[in-house]
């Protein structure tokens, strides 16, 4: 990439750092990285999840290890600040989306579908 | 004033936007780009191949995933790609089209660095690619 290039890339995404949407998809991510409590959730929620899957594995998964990871992603669906993290983060790819249409509009191809990382190569 | 905020604030990306997608296209991978996907357009042998090619995927998609022997028309996939890529005018587009891309993951990267989220992921239709 020219260094043109990568300074009017870099104007364009501060441009898009003050977009209402991304700013507040920015503050509700910091706000869930930084609560310990949610962070003590999610730490909880993935070695239950390990756990689990081991033990699904291994077929000696019990009733108890259902109720108990159950009883985690209840409390991870009440969780007010992953609720408004998952609620900005929907809001912010929407954003995007509209971002890349008109994007892909100007370039005359799908931006978003040649700039994604091929994991799928549907496409050859 | 928080109207008036939101309206400079969307004017500012959307001016950006501009300026970024004229700093794209005057790249020289997109210029390369756009004038193998011209060549490939205007090759009435290439272009029937490229309608072989879709068809005969069209056509293996349902069984994709089976047994060699359940596959139904893979065979007629693999031929017709194999025709398609000896074909010059497409692998001039397919090499375009891989340099462009390459280019365009690296701008993207770069987008999502100061976003915070994976923006190519973001604004790629939720579909398929290939219809």
């Amino acid at each position: 990439m020219t260094e043109d290039l990568r300074q009017v890339t870099l104007q364009f995404a501060e441009a898009l750092c003050g977009a209402p949407e991304v700013q507040a998809y920015t503050a509700a991510r910091l706000e869930m990285e930084n609560d310990i409590a949610t962070q003590d959730l999610l730490e909880r929620f993935h070695c239950k999840r390990m756990e689990y899957q081991r033990k699904q594995k291994d077929g000696s998964l019990t009733e108890g290890d259902i109720a108990a990871l159950r009883q985690l992603q209840n409390e991870m669906r009440n969780d007010s600040r992953l609720a408004t993290w998952g609620q900005a983060q929907q809001t912010v790819f929407d954003f995007a989306q509209g971002v890349g249409e008109r994007l892909s509009e100007r370039l005359g191809f799908d931006f978003g579908a040649f700039a994604a990382p091929a994991s799928s190569g549907c496409c050859g | 004033m928080f109207d008036t905020d939101t309206r400079t604030t969307t004017a500012t990306w959307e001016t950006e936007l501009e300026n970024f997608a004229a700093a794209l296209s005057a790249a020289p991978k997109f210029v390369e780009f756009d004038l193998a996907r011209e060549g490939l357009e205007s090759d009435a042998e290439a272009q029937r191949m490229m309608r072989e090619w879709k068809e005969a995927q069209r056509s293996a998609r349902p069984f994709a995933g089976l047994p060699e022997g359940l596959s139904g028309d893979s065979s007629r996939l693999r031929a017709t790609e194999r025709n398609l890529r000896a074909n010059p005018m497409v692998q001039q587009y397919f090499t375009a089209q891989d340099s462009l891309q390459a280019l365009l993951q690296e701008v993207a990267a770069l987008i999502s660095q100061q976003v915070g989220f994976d923006f190519a992921r973001a604004c790629a239709p939720s579909t398929g690619c290939c219809e």
